[in-house]
């Protein structure tokens, strides 16, 4: 069986949470702001997944000082947004080597599943 | 009236660095239910709870991010030997060294500065005495003269690296020029502690040439950051007088010295005239080194690599004059301004115009 790759210095409790990987991955391909990211998790759960301010700031917060994700502030739709920024939300290189190590994580686990007994 | 009561709750209720980009988000909510022609009631609902959520994050971040630390650090604190402490304390103001853990202080500082007032905060960071005062002054002054000039956000990146600029600047400018050469600029530039963070906002990817954004000039030192796309690349050219040392922050930097000697005809001044591409043998740089380029001595960078490729220059010199700088409108950029009889690194003026609701 294949080593996984080591996830540099990360201990278990600096990696996402299942809401977190969510995030990550609706930025993935382009950067997003806060009420856009919660539309495209909600979309592509078919609304079963539905992100709350309450939970999305925190959940940015958290991430983007762990460097997985960068902020931009963008004067985008200033008046709408009666005069407030949007702050751009996109994955960081350490934020995409995380996401690849944790889909070969899962990768390895369901092939450690489908293993004969003896060898586990 | 609605719209003003959410606005001036928001000021108390909602945690300072979510509160730009939250309540935008808030309104742009509320405008997509007008366009849907939602009823006026459930749009009011809606947006009342959208307000509430976002009052809940800014206590969990408040906990998180202010009260959570300082309950640690104070416990630790407890922990110190008395004799530890003052000791600690005589020796860094002797110093006034900017050391990684004054940089941690005053990232800690500017974080509750934004939530309190200077004498509140050195009460609830323990600081009687502090063995960084220095450095907390120098923060409550940066920040006074910001708060004049209408900035309502304490920037902590921008100061935290400001910092760690000026440092490098008067290292620089307390030897004569005519002393520094190629090995003493090494040692001066090769552990800038600049964060990933704070040099993320100079990054910008055009895809008709490299970028050339601008962080920092003095009359001695330019420090900018150049952004290239795959394929992207300065040709043939020499920096004169001046001394280069060029840092990759990321991506993989295809690099070419150049001898006068080494090609046919001169190695050409640097400048808006497009000069000759060089094919001799080439180095190849990633993450984290540092390349340095004497006087005279001529250079070319490319970027063969399938990704993007930022480097971060410091020049002790004059810097280049030619089309690839960006506009600096629509972007940070540290100025060297006189304050109160000394020099510091702070955010421009157009800044207070650029948060201006």
């Amino acid at each position: 069986m294949g080593k996984l790759k080591p996830m540099g210095n990360l201990k278990p409790p600096s990696l996402p949470t299942v809401l977190e990987e969510a995030i990550m991955l609706s930025i993935l391909e382009r950067p997003r702001f806060g009420q856009n990211i919660v539309e495209v998790v909600s979309a592509a759960s078919d609304g079963t997944c539905q992100i709350s301010c309450g939970t999305l700031y925190p959940a940015l917060r958290r991430l983007e000082n762990r460097g997985f994700i960068r902020a931009e502030r963008s004067e985008a739709n200033l008046a709408v947004r009666r005069g407030h920024n949007r702050c751009y939300y996109a994955v960081t290189d350490q934020g995409r080597e995380v996401l690849n190590n944790l889909e070969a994580m899962r990768h390895q686990i369901k092939k450690y599943d489908k293993a004969p007994e003896f060898l586990t | 009236m609605f719209v003003q009561l959410i606005e001036n709750a928001a000021k108390v209720l909602v945690y300072e660095p979510i509160r730009d980009e939250s309540l935008g988000d808030l309104w742009e909510l509320d405008y997509q239910l007008k366009t849907r022609q939602t009823p006026k009631l459930i749009r009011l609902i809606k947006t009342l709870w959208t307000f509430l959520q976002i009052v809940r994050a800014s206590v969990i971040l408040l906990f998180e991010e202010q009260i959570i630390p300082l309950i640690q650090s104070s416990h630790n604190t407890s922990f110190l030997d008395h004799d530890q402490l003052i000791d600690r304390t005589d020796n860094s103001l002797q110093g006034k060294v900017l050391t990684s853990e004054a940089i941690a202080e005053v990232r800690r500082y500017c974080n509750t500065r934004r939530l309190y007032n200077p004498t509140l905060s050195r009460k609830l960071l323990n600081y009687s005495p502090t063995p960084y005062i220095y450095w907390i002054r120098q923060c409550d002054r940066i920040i006074e003269k910001c708060q004049e000039r209408g900035h309502k956000s304490i920037d902590t990146e921008a100061i935290v690296n400001s910092f760690i600029l000026s440092n490098l600047l008067r290292k620089i400018e307390a030897i004569p020029p005519h002393q520094i050469n190629l090995e003493a600029f090494k040692g001066f530039v090769q552990d800038v502690p600049l964060t990933d963070a704070f040099l993320e906002r100079y990054v910008a990817f055009d895809r008709q040439s490299y970028g050339r954004q601008l962080i920092c000039r003095t009359w001695s030192l330019a420090v900018y950051a150049i952004s290239w796309m795959p394929g992207q690349e300065s040709w043939l050219h020499h920096h004169g007088h001046a001394l280069d040392a060029i840092k990759v922050i990321r991506g993989e930097m295809t690099h070419w010295i150049v001898s006068p000697g080494d090609c046919e005809g001169d190695v050409p001044f640097e400048g808006f005239s497009r000069s000759k591409r060089y094919e001799g043998p080439a180095q190849v740089f990633t993450t984290g080194d540092l390349v340095l380029i004497d006087r005279g001595v001529g250079h070319q960078i490319s970027n063969r690599s399938s990704e993007n490729l930022v480097t971060l220059h410091f020049r002790f010199g004059h810097p280049p004059e030619d089309n690839h700088w960006r506009t600096t409108s629509d972007t940070e950029m540290l100025v060297w301004k006189q304050t109160e009889g000394c020099f510091d690194l702070m955010p421009p003026d157009r800044d207070c115009v650029f948060h201006q609701p």
